[in-house]
């Protein structure tokens, strides 16, 4: 099969500087909200003392 | 629309009552009498330490064993869904990332046949998150082969992030934001996964029948194992699999699991509730969330979404590790994702259910640690337990000998056991006496492997403690496993290798049985189960990682291997005609074995 210029770019989708191509090898091109879920305040308020304790004593 | 989450019918609820409590009921048994003992010679800290740590140990066990016995009753056949009308547009996603391109793509191309004759219009969309460019180069040859030879409904999508954020989530997440709005629903598959056409049709048919259905899990089975781990392993899931996933179906209701591959998901419902944050600080407790699949079936069911897993789908398939070192290697990737969930366990909105299952994970892994613990609390407290006192009173004429809980504790201990093999024995009663017993080869040839089975994971079980507790202690003092690629089909392990991986567990297990002998000899008998196996490591890893050239641990997929498998196996030995294929036959396998 002849790798044609569309056909290359489609697979080049870096999220950061590729572009997606409409053709017949690329997604097609629906984009859906996808609202970030919140979780990560609430795991804060969560995490215990002796979690708080290994993640000082690790730095991490 | 945010709903509630879906509140668990009369029936589940008594079916969690009822196995919470027996498990309890049990645990405490145990706590009991290893109370008692104790108090023999005055019940001090280290009693209650043992006393506690056998509760959740022993609760640990009985859980289990009331999972396998919540599934032995059998369920009346349910009636399948039927596609009405038009297919609804449905993608397959394969989510990859360094993995054998050549393999990957044939499974795709298998399936694709498999869906096209089950008269599916699909398309199919590999994600890659692959970082090695040889590796990234063989991906896109395999695709330029696969589109060379693709005809039918459907189209074919591959694209490659060179930016790897969230991982496997955030690579289907990226998918969903471009494209989601094309698709009504998506099937997500690992880049081992295959499944019949007719699987796919009838997971798409159940998400139409029921609006209120976020996703759907299918039991994935594993094939092509050739080792003897492997194929133990094998044996294992397509025995007692089945019986252990009905029992959580009954027990998890419409707040069912998401194992991350092999399940289908609305889209829709996938994208307005499972965009994963990514957590404050660094991993291995903060940044991506590494086992997404449990909060995301969390997540759907916190927006009302209700999340099934199926026992009785056929079709669906997996690959699993050959060796202990692959399995242990995954192992440390899915404890830290599940430690991760300590973080989420107070999560406001989610249903009570899922608090539970984040538990479990955690307490899959810590139960390693409260393993170890009680061995060391059991020998601290008798060795320093005070020397009996035969005369208390002054001036008494017959010596008091203290009571001897030898036989008490010998029956714990055989009670401990029981709780292991007894749900299997049940599986293999119930499966002689359906009939399913003839896929594994017949009543004897299945009692023979279940036997071989229960004792090597009983051999095993203290070289995977050890494992264990090593990646629980890494993680709690904040070392990130990263996300190693996957050791699929990584199968023979010399001696030398095993060693080198094992030399620790060895030096431990040789330490811990002289340090036992100069302090107490008589503890020695007791401590030989765990302390040998841990001595002979390397001798087992490398034993178990052989092709195992016997008709033992045959499994239904073997005999008449399912339609999607034979088809990919068939287009494996045209596309990748390598004589060390992980999915040709090694050397030595019989026909009847290997098939």
């Amino acid at each position: 099969m002849i790798e044609t210029p569309d056909m290359r770019a489609a697979r080049n989708t870096d999220a950061t500087t590729a572009t997606f191509v409409e053709t017949d090898w690329a997604p097609p091109s629906a984009p859906l909200e996808m609202p970030r879920q919140m979780l990560e305040a609430e795991a804060r308020s969560s995490e215990g003392s002796l979690l708080r304790l290994f993640r000082k004593r690790s730095g991490a | 629309m945010k709903r509630a989450a879906p509140a668990p019918d009369g029936r589940t609820v008594r079916v969690r009552i009822l196995a919470v409590s027996c498990a309890l009921l049990l645990a405490s048994f145990a706590a009991a009498l290893i109370a008692e003992a104790g108090a023999t010679n005055g019940f001090d800290v280290l009693d209650g330490l043992r006393t506690l740590l056998i509760f959740v140990t022993t609760g640990w066990l009985a859980w289990g064993a009331m999972l396998a016995l919540t599934g032995l009753p059998h369920a009346r056949p349910r009636k399948r869904a039927q596609i009405v009308g038009e297919q609804p547009p449905t993608v397959v996603l394969v989510p990859i990332c360094n993995e054998d391109a050549v393999a990957t793509f044939t499974r795709i191309q298998a399936m694709r046949g498999s869906a096209i004759e089950a008269r599916l219009n699909l398309d199919v969309a590999v994600l890659s998150d692959t970082q090695n460019p040889d590796a990234a180069a063989e991906e896109v040859a395999a695709f330029d082969r696969l589109l060379s030879e693709h005809s039918g409904p459907g189209k074919i999508f591959y694209r490659r992030r060179t930016d790897n954020s969230g991982r496997k989530a955030g690579n289907i997440e990226d998918f969903i934001r471009r494209s989601g709005g094309a698709y009504d629903f998506a099937v997500i598959l690992d880049a081992d996964s295959l499944m019949e056409g007719e699987t796919l049709r009838a997971m798409i048919a159940e998400m139409q029948a029921d609006p209120k259905l976020g996703l759907f899990q299918t039991l994935p089975r594993i094939v092509g194992g050739h080792s003897l781990f492997g194929r133990a392993m094998q044996f294992a899931a397509a025995f007692h699999g089945p019986i252990f996933t009905r029992g959580l179906e009954r027990m998890q209701g419409s707040t069912g699991p998401f194992w991350g591959h092999n399940a289908i998901v609305r889209v829709r419902a996938f994208a307005e509730s499972c965009a994963l944050p990514e957590l404050t600080g660094k991993p291995p407790f903060g940044g991506h969330i590494l086992s997404h699949d449990y909060v995301e079936a969390a997540l759907l069911a916190r927006a009302g979404w209700s999340v099934r897993v199926d026992h009785s789908l056929e079709g669906s398939f997996e690959e699993g590790p050959e060796n202990v070192l692959s399995y242990a290697k995954r192992d440390r990737r899915w404890c830290q994702g599940n430690l991760q969930h300590i973080r989420l366990l107070t999560a406001p909105g989610l249903a009570p259910w899922s608090r539970f299952v984040f538990f479990q994970g955690i307490l899959s892994y810590v139960v390693s640690v409260l393993w170890a613990s009680f061995l060391l609390v059991s020998i601290s407290a008798t060795v320093l337990a005070p020397a009996p006192d035969y005369f208390p009173e002054p001036n008494q004429l017959f010596p008091v000998f203290p009571s001897d809980r030898t036989k008490e504790i010998t029956a714990l201990a055989i009670g401990i056991v029981g709780l292991l093999i007894l749900p299997k024995l049940a599986i293999l009663i119930d499966a002689a006496a359906t009939g399913r017993v003839r896929g594994f080869g017949g009543t004897a040839k299945a009692l023979a492997s279940l036997v071989l089975e229960i004792l090597l994971s009983s051999l095993m079980a203290p070289v995977m403690m050890m494992y264990q507790l090593r990646a629980v202690i890494q993680v709690f003092m904040g070392r990130d496993g990263g996300w190693p690629a996957n050791a699929r089909g990584e199968g023979l392990l010399h001696l030398g290798e095993a060693f080198k991986a094992s030399a620790w567990i060895v030096a431990t297990g040789l330490v811990g049985l002289a340090a036992v002998y100069m302090l107490s000899a008589d503890l020695v008998p007791w401590l030989l189960p765990v302390c040998v196996p841990m001595i002979l490591a390397p001798l087992l890893i490398a034993m178990t990682s052989r092709p195992l050239t016997h008709a033992l641990f045959r499994v239904p997929d073997e005999a008449q291997p399912a339609p999607v498998v034979a088809r990919y196996r068939a287009l494996m030995r045209r596309n990748d005609p390598a004589p060390h294929s992980p999915d040709t036959s090694p050397p030595g396998v019989t026909a009847d074995v290997a098939a």
